[in-house]
């Protein structure tokens, strides 16, 4: 077995808004092929996380390592360009424009991708294909939500950074999304870092559950022990 | 009155050619920029002088842009770049470059006015009466840029994600698209388009260091009266301040016609701050 | 409030200017009588620019409508009211006329959905363009070629007559009144009423929000400025004893941004000083220069804008405060 740095490998982190400390030395790691949820209450950290790793909001120390390359400094679209995808809460789709436009959106700013590659992802949400020419803008939330991901899956990223996808959107859905990214995620390597407060999502998805508190990682469980006693998560999550 | 029609034609599409380059670059990078005047004036320089220099005025007019892309691209590395967080202030960067061009300009060229010679000066006969060929040029190239500026928003790789930057910056950031270089080619390519309408207006205008003023302020006002959310925008602006100008200045004297046209420009701003056809408010 | 040095900027550049006549022969004082002027407009353009965030590429259509108005009243020339000629009428419409003009103006453009940022800032400068060519135009006023013979300043009342000729009274008298203004801007500044402004500056909508009338508040701040800047014009054309449409136009305008942008436009007096000393060394270098001086000064405004946002004078004050909290800090 050859020894690869983790996906996203993060030490130490402080960042924050206009100086503030939202992330206080957060550590966290996830290895390729690997799915870990964070979950937390409103508030704890879980969006600062993800928009510090995509280098959004500003990192004031620490370390953030993706596939072993440091990421300081760095703008967005370069750490993009490792090969790490963010789906934002909220989604931040391209209302106005098609679903064509935002996929190729997804694609323009990497190298090319694998031929067939992008077929792949579109057969995982049949629907995109259908209403390729539509307006994101038209969509419902579970629409949308499926196209942003397709959107971020379609540079064929290392990482993925969801937050809050199940927000706003029917269980039904929320369960048949998680079923499949799960599936593509164990085919092609690609590790996956969920912010939910959905629990039942991350227990479809995700091998581990990492704790967020304080701007800190209070605990990290596998999912199993999760399983068995969903208290271990749940009590932290209660007001 | 059909040559008053098309004076004041030419007159719409210069103003809608001026102001195409101010709107990508607003439109894009949320970026005044007062020095666009002087790019126009470095356009007609730069055909002035090519063609003293003995160049041809078609050399002259390839020229232009392409120099004043070069030029675009170093204000954008030196100034532009480093107050984009402070919106104000960019507007207050390119106001004092445009007096430093001007300046540099008659440092190096004089203050007094230069002329420049158009590649032919005969006139077509249009419903029996003579009209110079050239002014109709003029309008050819201007409508020719519009549509281009157009295909080229709307049609292809860049213009997607230029849009998509104009959208939401943050998020076509996060997908990878390199909005720094989308940053430098569009304030190079405002600045080509500003250098192309200097050279193409140059045959038909005093050269003279003080000739950008003239286009900036009716230009920023086609904008805003059309509103900056949209392309067309520009188009409807520009007829909106470019046609009553012209009317009004064939009624009573082009005096008459600047108080007026500039003083409705504000009315319209303040009571459609979107713009006539909307689209986003900018602060 | 704690002492800070910056306190301590303002009463000593005016106590270093009241030593001036010690060591400038007359025609210097009197050059300096009148950037004494231009720091009262760079002043009231400090109050809505630095404090209020409203940047105004028009502030010499208020000067020059002070200067006009100034003027025409002493000059005798305002029908109806050609006996009333006295330097306390003149000055009085020579802040009321632009504060008028300024509160019309404002009204429209401050309330319901008012223009803000850059909007203000093009709007503000297509009215510099279009009154400076209505004054060319307008025969009343002299046209472009203005109005000549503007009697002195005259200090007396009531039939006593006490006119400011002299260099030294001259200069006692404009550094009197920029003292003043300063003064009273000062105290706006640092009034309840300043800091509704510098939240204004911050956010507009969050100030609203909690309940501040931030429409209005602009136009007071917005109409205050016209009159004081309608003061200094009053005060310039009535020593330099001539008005033309160049003082009320677009590139006056301009220079009084660029003093502002250089002094700095946190602080009144940092503004205040901008004026001067970019008057002044023009006054020293532009013809040793010639035109190459306004391309540096072009290139300087630029790399204030861009490297010293709080200006030259701003940033100097700022750094001073730095030392001397952290010197007391420490100690």
């Amino acid at each position: 077995m050859t020894l690869r740095p983790p996906a996203l490998a993060i030490e130490g982190l402080v960042a924050g808004y206009g100086g503030s400390r939202v992330l206080d030395g957060l550590d966290l790691a996830v290895a390729a092929g690997e799915v870990v949820g964070l979950m937390g209450r409103n508030g704890m950290g879980k969006s600062t996380l993800m928009r510090a790793v995509m280098g959004v909001v500003p990192r004031t120390a620490g370390r953030v390592t993706v596939a072993g390359r440091d990421t300081a400094g760095l703008a967005p679209f370069t750490i993009a360009r490792f090969g790490v995808a963010f789906v934002p809460q909220g989604r931040d789709l391209f209302a106005d424009f098609t679903v064509m436009e935002n996929l190729e959106l997804g694609v323009l700013g990497h190298e090319r991708p694998r031929p067939g590659f992008a077929d792949a992802v579109l057969a995982l949400f049949p629907i995109l294909k259908e209403r390729i020419g539509q307006k994101a803008g038209t969509f419902s939330g579970g629409q949308q939500q499926q196209l942003a991901i397709a959107r971020a899956l379609i540079s064929r990223p290392r990482l993925l950074l969801l937050d809050e996808p199940s927000e706003g959107i029917q269980p039904s859905i929320v369960a048949e999304i998680a079923g499949r990214l799960a599936a593509f995620a164990t085919e092609t390597g690609l590790a996956i870092l969920i912010a939910e407060q959905n629990l039942d999502m991350v227990m479809r998805m995700a091998g581990r559950c990492a704790m967020i508190e304080n701007g800190g990682i209070t605990a990290d469980h596998p999912i199993a022990a999760v399983r068995a006693a969903p208290d271990l998560v749940t009590r932290h999550l209660a007001l | 009155m059909l040559f008053a029609a098309l004076d004041g034609l030419n007159y719409v599409l210069v103003i809608a050619l001026v102001a195409m380059g101010l709107v990508v670059v607003f439109g894009l990078m949320n970026v005044i920029n007062m020095a666009h005047g002087e790019l126009f004036l470095l356009g007609a320089y730069t055909l002035s002088i090519t063609e003293m220099l003995g160049g041809s005025f078609w050399l002259g007019l390839i020229l232009a842009p392409l120099l004043l892309a070069l030029v675009g691209l170093a204000i954008e590395e030196l100034v532009v770049r480093h107050v984009y967080h402070r919106f104000l202030d960019t507007i207050l960067a390119t106001w004092g470059l445009s007096i430093a061009i001007k300046q540099a300009v008659v440092l190096a060229f004089g203050p007094q006015s230069r002329t420049a010679s158009p590649p032919f000066d005969f006139a077509v006969e249009i419903f029996g009466a003579p009209y110079p060929a050239y002014r109709l040029f003029v309008m050819a190239v201007s409508v020719a840029v519009i549509a281009g500026t157009f295909l080229l928003f709307f049609r292809t790789r860049f213009g997607l994600t230029a849009r998509a930057v104009i959208a939401n910056r943050r998020m076509a950031s996060c997908l990878g698209i390199d909005t720094r270089r989308l940053d430098r080619l569009t304030f190079a390519f405002g600045a080509a388009l500003a250098g192309l309408a200097g050279a193409v207006m140059a045959p038909l205008m005093s050269v003279d260091p003080q000739m950008g003023l003239g286009f900036l302020v009716p230009a920023f006002l086609a904008i805003l009266v059309g509103g900056t959310g949209h392309l067309a925008g520009v188009l409807a602006g520009s007829v909106l301040v470019g046609g009553t100008d012209t009317v009004i200045a064939r009624l009573w004297s082009p005096v008459v016609a600047q108080i007026v046209v500039f003083t409705l420009a504000i009315v319209v701003i303040r009571l459609f701050p979107r713009g006539v056809v909307g689209g986003r408010e900018r602060r | 409030m704690s002492l800070r040095p910056s306190m301590l900027a303002g009463p000593l550049v005016f106590a270093a200017l009241a030593l001036a006549p010690l060591v400038l022969d007359d025609w210097r004082l009197g050059e300096l009588s009148q950037f004494l002027a231009y720091g009262i407009l760079a002043m009231s353009l400090a109050l809505i620019w630095g404090q209020a965030g409203l940047l105004c590429f028009g502030q010499a259509v208020f000067f020059g409508l002070g200067a006009y108005a100034m003027s025409l009243v002493t000059l005798g020339m305002v029908p109806g009211l050609s006996s009333v000629t006295s330097t306390w009428a003149g000055l009085a419409a020579a802040m009321v006329v632009p504060a008028v003009a300024a509160n019309v103006v404002g009204r429209f453009l401050f309330y319901g959905r008012g223009l803000r940022g850059a909007y203000f800032g093009i709007a503000t400068l297509a009215i510099a363009v279009v009154v400076e060519r209505l004054f060319i135009n307008w025969g009343f006023v002299g046209g472009l070629n203005g109005l000549m013979n503007v009697p002195p300043l005259d200090l007396g009342l009531a039939g006593w007559s006490f006119e400011l000729w002299e260099p030294v009274p001259l200069y006692a008298a404009m550094l009197a009144a920029a003292a003043l203004v300063w003064l009273g801007l000062e105290a706006v500044v640092r009034s309840p009423f300043g800091s509704v402004l510098r939240a204004i500056a911050g956010s507009e909508e969050r100030t609203a929000a909690f309940g501040y009338d931030t429409a209005g508040t602009k136009l007071s701040a917005f109409t205050l400025s016209a009159a004081v800047a309608g003061f200094a014009g009053a005060l310039f054309s009535a020593q330099f004893a001539f008005v033309s449409p160049p003082l009320i136009g677009f590139a006056l305008s301009t220079e009084a941004l660029i003093w502002v942008a250089v002094g700095g436009r946190g602080a009144l007096i940092a503004a205040f000083l901008g004026a001067i000393l970019v008057k002044s060394a023009e006054a020293r270098l532009s013809e040793a220069l010639g035109a190459s001086w306004l391309l540096a000064l072009g290139l300087l405004f630029v790399a204030c804008v861009v490297l010293l946002p709080r200006g030259v004078v701003g940033e100097l004050l700022a750094r001073l405060d730095g030392w001397w909290g952290r010197g007391r800090k420490d100690g």
